[in-house]
């Protein structure tokens, strides 16, 4: 059995951002790109799959003009189907609602205040399903594998 | 547009320490508006010139080192910039590649090293960013805004202030103002011989700076504030004046017409402390302490003072009666008018009751209001008389009343001096013309007697203790159930010593001869004394 990560034992509040930890998906073996790829139309899957998984892209920050490197799947993803006006809300699980909310800003950090303002939903129950034994989809407090 | 917030520390005030720049800078600005300011307006103008200090620091600091990140502009490996998006960190091109993104035109990616080691890769030559806008700086801390500042930590900041300057040979302070000594106006001997002629003419004063002035012929400098000041520090520096004026107003006073009560404590005031154990005061005790606000109850003038009524009854004791002063206590002293630094302040005190004003004189060191001595006697006041002291609606105004009271005939404690100098007390019908405290009451048939008391030689006074056991032994005399309250003993201890009631209440407590019986009532057992 793979050993788990250590969690951080300062319980979250509202107040505390979280993002979608990469590294939870690596070590939980699960594949990040697999599961993206459910996302995606059967065209744009058959053309990645010619045109190969690992080629990098560069997103640039509209703020800080920091460039983020993501690879074919994550790019397009971010570009083109997080952009479409009904992509985080047409999910009807609010745990894949916040995934994808997530997946559309860039995975910049957000508390769970924020991300309720952005859902309508009480921060309360955000903080509750976030902040579970459970982790969902990766989304865990920011620096809390440290 | 793009806003970058720089600031300071947030606790940057509240750890203001006075620097030799700041030092320079009020000495610089006295100098400018060569009028001598309060510690407020030295304060004022401190932030203001601290505040423009730190903002240029910050400006210099983040310009410094390298040029600003623009992301339209394209770099070279090595070259130095500075980010204000990461918080104006200062960073250096290490590496550059082309850009890979097709929905944006060609661009190039540097890897930027900052200055704690972190990379990061940043766009560069692409035309369309919003940080291509040069950022406005943006100084939104309230620690860089003069009114929040002096709204919040104008206290600490002047007491900083104050500190470094009186400390400072190169500053004076007169009445709360201070002022370069350089700048200040020659005053010569012969100015004040004709300063003291002026105030011998008024009888000793007080008169403010200006009307001296007006018959003392000084130069004819046109900046009066700066004469009046120069005048000011000269009368002060020469012994034969007094400044006497009550906070922010100057007034002179020639020493040696001020009267004898307020160049020296009367005798009846006179009080050397001694230490005794203040642990065995019960709460009871340190009650009664605090209800009977003496002035020398040092103990308990610093925890009461947050309180501060507009009128005050005090009850009158021997001493205070004989001297013709009034107990600054710490419930009485926000009532008068206090000073900066003169020890000494002469006002008027108001008859409450018939609107005369009379001079009054607040020595603040050893605690007392001087110049009441004719209007206990014309009001026929006693120890235990009743006196409220307000303040009036004008700044500095205090008035007096005696309590009330039709003339009447009461039985009274009465004093009786022996001719061996004892004290004896009795039951007496007397004259009361005003209200009074039944317990610490005392009628005086022979005052004379009594006052020779006080001038006995040192050698010849009686041990607290002795005079206290001596008490306790006459007025258990005076009722049947033969006890004496504390507050009947205070009074009648000070009819021969001026002593604070914590003494005289420690023995109380201490002693086996003194024995409580309720309500701080003691008995006196002779068994145990002797």
């Amino acid at each position: 059995m793979t050993e788990g990560k250590r969690f951080s034992l300062v319980r979250p509040t509202v107040n505390t951002p979280f993002h979608i930890d990469y590294d939870w998906w690596r070590q939980n073996e699960r594949n990040w790109r697999v599961h993206l790829m459910e996302y995606i139309s059967d065209e744009h899957r058959e053309t990645l799959r010619k045109s190969g998984l690992e080629e990098q892209f560069d997103l640039i920050d509209p703020n800080t003009a920091e460039v983020h490197q993501v690879d074919a799947i994550q790019y397009l993803l971010l570009t083109h189907y997080a952009q479409r006006d009904n992509f985080v809300t047409e999910s009807s699980s609010l745990v894949e609602t916040i995934f994808r909310l997530f997946l559309a800003n860039g995975n910049t950090p957000l508390t769970a205040a924020e991300i309720g303002e952005r859902l309508h939903r009480p921060a309360e129950t955000i903080l509750r399903v976030l902040s579970g034994a459970r982790i969902y989809r990766g989304v865990r407090p920011v620096g809390s594998s440290h | 547009m793009v806003m970058a917030s720089v600031s300071v520390r947030d606790d940057y005030w509240q750890t203001f320490e006075i620097e030799q720049e700041d030092i320079d800078f009020l000495y610089q600005y006295l100098l400018e508006v060569e009028t001598p300011l309060t510690p407020a307006e030295l304060t004022s103008a401190l932030v203001e010139d601290r505040i423009r200090r730190e903002i240029e620091q910050l400006d210099a600091q983040r310009s410094a080192g390298g040029e600003i990140f623009l992301p339209k502009e394209t770099y070279k490996s090595g070259q130095a910039l500075i980010f204000p998006a990461f918080g104006w960190q200062k960073g250096v091109v290490k590496s550059i590649r082309p850009g890979v993104n097709p929905d944006v035109p060609p661009f190039e990616v540097i890897t930027v090293e900052f200055e704690g080691g972190e990379t990061r890769q940043v766009a560069a030559g692409i035309a369309d960013h919003m940080l291509n806008n040069p950022p406005e700086i943006f100084f939104d801390a309230d620690v860089l805004r003069k009114e929040f500042v002096l709204d919040h930590f104008s206290e600490g900041i002047q007491q900083v202030i104050e500190n470094s300057l009186e400390s400072n040979d190169d500053f004076v302070r007169i009445a709360g103002k201070w002022f370069p000594v350089a700048l200040l106006i020659d005053v010569n001997l012969g100015h004040l011989n004709l300063a003291e002629a002026v105030l011998d003419m008024e009888g000793g004063g007080p008169l403010s700076t200006s009307k001296i002035l007006e018959q003392v012929e000084m130069s004819n400098n046109e900046n009066t504030k700066l004469v009046e000041f120069s005048f000011d520090y000269a009368l002060e520096k020469d012994p034969r004046f007094d400044e006497v004026g009550p906070s922010g107003e100057v007034q002179w006073f020639l020493r040696r017409l001020e009267p004898e009560e307020v160049r020296d404590a009367p005798i009846f005031l006179r009080y050397t402390a001694k230490e005794y154990d203040r642990s065995v005061l019960t709460p009871e005790m340190l009650a009664l302490e605090r209800q009977l606000d003496d002035e020398l109850s040092l103990e308990i003038q610093s925890s009461d003072q947050k309180y501060v009524a507009d009128e005050v009854e005090v009850r009158l004791i021997f001493p205070h009666l004989q001297a013709g002063t009034l107990p600054l206590s710490s419930s009485v002293l926000p009532i008068f008018p206090t000073a900066y630094e003169a020890p000494r302040v002469r006002f008027m005190l108001k008859d409450g009751d018939t609107g005369e004003n009379f001079p009054g004189w607040v020595v603040r060191e050893p605690r007392y209001v001087f110049g009441l001595k004719e209007w206990y006697f014309e009001r026929g006041l006693g120890p235990g008389s009743l006196i409220r002291v307000s303040r009036g609606s004008k700044p500095g105004e205090v008035f007096v009343r005696a309590g009330e009271r039709r003339s009447s005939r009461d039985w009274m404690r009465t004093a009786l001096v022996g001719t061996d100098g004892g004290i004896v007390f009795a039951m007496l019908r007397q004259i009361v013309q005003a209200d009074y405290d039944e317990r610490m009451a005392i009628a005086i048939p022979d005052i004379e007697a009594l006052e020779k008391l006080w001038h006995r030689p040192e050698k010849q006074q009686p041990p607290l203790e002795r005079v206290v056991v001596d008490m306790v032994r006459e007025l258990t005399k005076l009722n049947p159930q033969g006890h004496v309250h504390a507050s009947e003993l205070y009074a009648a201890v000070n009819l021969v010593k001026r002593c604070p009631p914590g003494p005289i209440l420690s023995l109380l407590a201490s002693r086996p001869w003194f024995v409580h019986v309720g309500d701080l009532h003691f008995r006196f057992d002779d068994s145990e004394h002797s």
